[in-house]
């Protein structure tokens, strides 16, 4: 068990900010993205956040810490629970799926889509427990269809 | 100063769903007049962005069966190389009718197979063969 130090406390208070950026780009998206000022703060946010993310990983992946690198904790946190393969699966199959008109569901696929991420996330994790560990790239597979069929952009 | 794992952990947790959620508003809003609009038509029809993030899933979700298929100097060699090919030539298809309903999905699926393949993630619990 690691001992928290003063910089997993500091990360813990810097995590807050991120929620109240997230709820306000959700709120002012439409209005930000239809002047070019805002749509670069937008761009301009996703390029820092992309960078520190970067920039945050280089001393992670050089110093003597085993298995800190973001790279590391997402396989290894993979292994462990299903949100984040499932959910990198939808985005990716929301984004680049194949050709338009497959969400024959319509606005109905979404809720589809919050009822089959209970069941995976629930189900991954009973099998975990019980039988034994569903591999992660089955679980980002899953994601990417249940994306691509229930939640496609466009 | 060292970055535990439970404080990277913690900043990913924190900055990687927002980064995910101004990806998705930046792609994803075709609004009338939106900014974004042409970018959307990039992002669908080339390869540009859907290269990196399927070699990105392959890197960190690929399978271990596959890891050692390519002898360690070679596959970044490859993976360099095919990234920029694959990338540029996609570019070719920009403005080509129905490009758009395949081509961002293949460069998704094989950039997945080559994320597995040629760039693994060195498991640390796995490091010393158990």
């Amino acid at each position: 068990m690691e001992r928290p130090t003063r910089w997993h406390r500091v990360s813990i208070l810097v995590a807050f900010l991120p929620v109240a950026a997230a709820a306000a780009v959700g709120v002012f998206a439409d209005f930000l993205l239809q002047s070019s000022g805002g749509a670069a703060l937008l761009a301009g946010l996703a390029c820092v956040l992309v960078v520190a993310l970067i920039v945050l990983d280089v001393p992670a992946a050089i110093d003597a810490v085993e298995g800190n690198t973001f790279s590391e904790l997402l396989r290894q946190g993979g292994r462990q629970m299903a949100v984040i393969p499932w959910t990198l699966g939808i985005f990716a199959g929301r984004w680049f799926h194949p050709f338009d008109g497959l969400d024959v569901l319509g606005a109905d696929g979404k809720v589809v889509l919050l009822a089959v991420t209970f069941v995976v996330v629930v189900g991954t994790h009973l099998c975990r427990q019980y039988i034994r560990p569903v591999p992660s790239w089955l679980i980002v597979v899953g994601g990417l269809i249940s994306g691509a069929l229930l939640w496609p952009v466009g | 100063m060292a970055m535990t794992r439970a404080t990277m952990t913690t900043i990913g947790l924190a900055l990687g769903p927002l980064l995910l959620l101004l990806l998705d508003v930046i792609v994803t809003q075709t609004i009338p007049g939106g900014v974004f609009n042409d970018f959307f038509e990039l992002l669908r029809a080339t390869a540009v962005a859907a290269w990196p993030v399927g070699l990105l899933i392959g890197h960190w979700y690929g399978p271990r069966s596959l890891t050692r298929l390519v002898p360690s100097p070679l596959r970044y060699i490859i993976l360099i190389g095919g990234s920029l090919a694959v990338m540029g030539l996609s570019l070719l298809f920009l403005g080509t009718p129905g490009a758009s309903d395949i081509v961002s999905t293949a460069a998704l699926c094989t950039g997945a197979v080559a994320g597995a393949v040629l760039w693994p993630v060195q498991d640390p619990s796995r490091r010393d063969g158990q």
